[in-house]
């Protein structure tokens, strides 16, 4: 007799999910994958399809329109599947969570995961039109790797990545699920629209979509400030489960 | 996506501060004074060896209306908006509240030398560095 699975990938009833590529955003380095979840959420007028159950998240709800919703949500259209948390993750969760949507997206014959982050860099400040932030891409799958410049992402060649997106990757390699990690410079502790606007365009190129960045990057004001909350609770976050961010190049 | 209903960002905003603000460690006070009305940066302080670099994360501020002033031990900034915001405070009971300044006093890790203070503006993003006041000073034996 086996224990229920620690987490849960639950889809609405009816929703079929085949061959999906999916997109990951969980609160890190600039919010950089949450804001490109929630964006191209917004802009390609995804549905909910399901959330993420576990007995490792808090025991919250937030209640909008008399419906319960979970923190970490997932959205779809056709086979693009998209999941956002709105919670940082602790490391025995992002485990857990990593191993379930791997095993998930390998019972879907998933083409592929693409997990987005943020890259720390000290020279964020100087970005600006001429010079926009860098696209770094980390794969397990060798032709995608050699793909990567081709979609205007530069391989990364040396560094260690941590981590969900390091579970992921290595979860992925073993269950044959083909994976890239996204990661553009960014700021660390301040969320950075600019930077996921880069990251949604490489996004857009490699999974061929449209989808135009202008209006991220004309809200980039307000979205820095709505999203203060957030930012404050993954800086304790940081701070509590590292000394550094979860990549290094 | 100025319209409220497709605001997917004003949405994360306000199930942000209706969890947080009431159940989790991010205290609005660390966010918001509502007693004078402002807002209180995020902010990021990193020691070097020479320096103490304290970087505020500033929207809608031009630098013009920014003011900065240090003591050995403490960095105070204050900065006026270019339009006012209206930000959700009030976790599960929440209300808008109009916000047109920024202002926030930190200690510093360490003393510093806040007349050799420089500051860097761009993009919204104002990087403070100063030099660290040694301590002590060399005793030679004899």
């Amino acid at each position: 007799m086996g224990s229920e699975p620690k987490v849960q990938i639950v889809v609405e009833e009816g929703t079929k999910v085949s061959n999906p590529r999916i997109v990951i955003g969980i609160p890190e380095a600039g919010l950089v994958g949450v804001i490109a979840g929630s964006y191209m959420i917004q802009q390609l007028k995804l549905q909910e399809i399901g959330h993420v159950e576990s007995e490792l998240l808090p025991e919250v709800v937030v209640v909008h329109n008399s419906e319960p919703k979970s923190p970490i949500r997932i959205f779809g259209s056709g086979n693009l599947i998209l999941l956002v948390s709105e919670i940082p993750l602790d490391p025995g969760f992002s485990y857990e969570l990593a191993e379930t949507l791997e095993g998930w997206a390998m019972s879907k014959n998933a083409e592929l995961v693409v997990g987005v982050t943020g890259l720390p860099s000290k020279n964020r400040m100087n970005f600006d039109q001429n010079q926009k932030p860098i696209l770094f891409g980390v794969s397990n799958d060798k032709k995608l790797r050699e793909s990567l410049p081709s979609f205007g992402v530069e391989p990364f060649q040396e560094g260690v990545v941590t981590g969900i997106h390091a579970t992921l990757l290595k979860k992925g390699a073993l269950m044959n699920v083909p994976n890239l990690t996204l990661l553009v410079e960014s700021y660390l502790e301040f969320p950075d629209p600019a930077a996921a606007a880069t990251s949604v365009e490489a996004l857009g190129r490699l999974l061929s979509i449209q989808i135009d960045t202008k209006s991220l990057v004309e809200e980039s004001e307000g979205i820095r400030l709505k999203l203060r909350g957030l930012m404050k609770n993954t800086q304790e976050s940081i701070a509590k489960t590292a000394e550094a961010p979860s990549v290094y190049a | 996506m100025s319209d409220e209903e497709t605001d997917v960002f004003g949405e994360i905003e306000r199930r942000i501060e209706s969890v947080f603000g009431e159940v989790f460690s991010h205290d609005k006070e660390d966010l918001f004074d509502l007693v004078s009305g402002s807002l209180k940066p995020l902010d990021r302080i990193e020691v070097t060896p020479g320096e103490v670099i304290v970087t505020f994360d500033l929207p809608y501020v031009e630098k013009k209306d920014i003011s900065l002033v240090a003591t050995e031990e403490t960095l105070s900034v204050d900065a006026k908006m270019t339009k006012p915001v209206m930000l959700r405070v009030g976790g599960s009971m929440q209300k808008r509240v109009e916000f047109a300044k920024y202002s926030k006093k930190i200690s510093l890790p360490t003393k510093v030398d806040p007349r050799a203070g420089k500051a860097r503006f761009r993009g919204g993003i104002l990087i403070v560095s100063f030099p660290v006041v040694g301590e002590g000073s060399t005793v030679v034996v004899g």
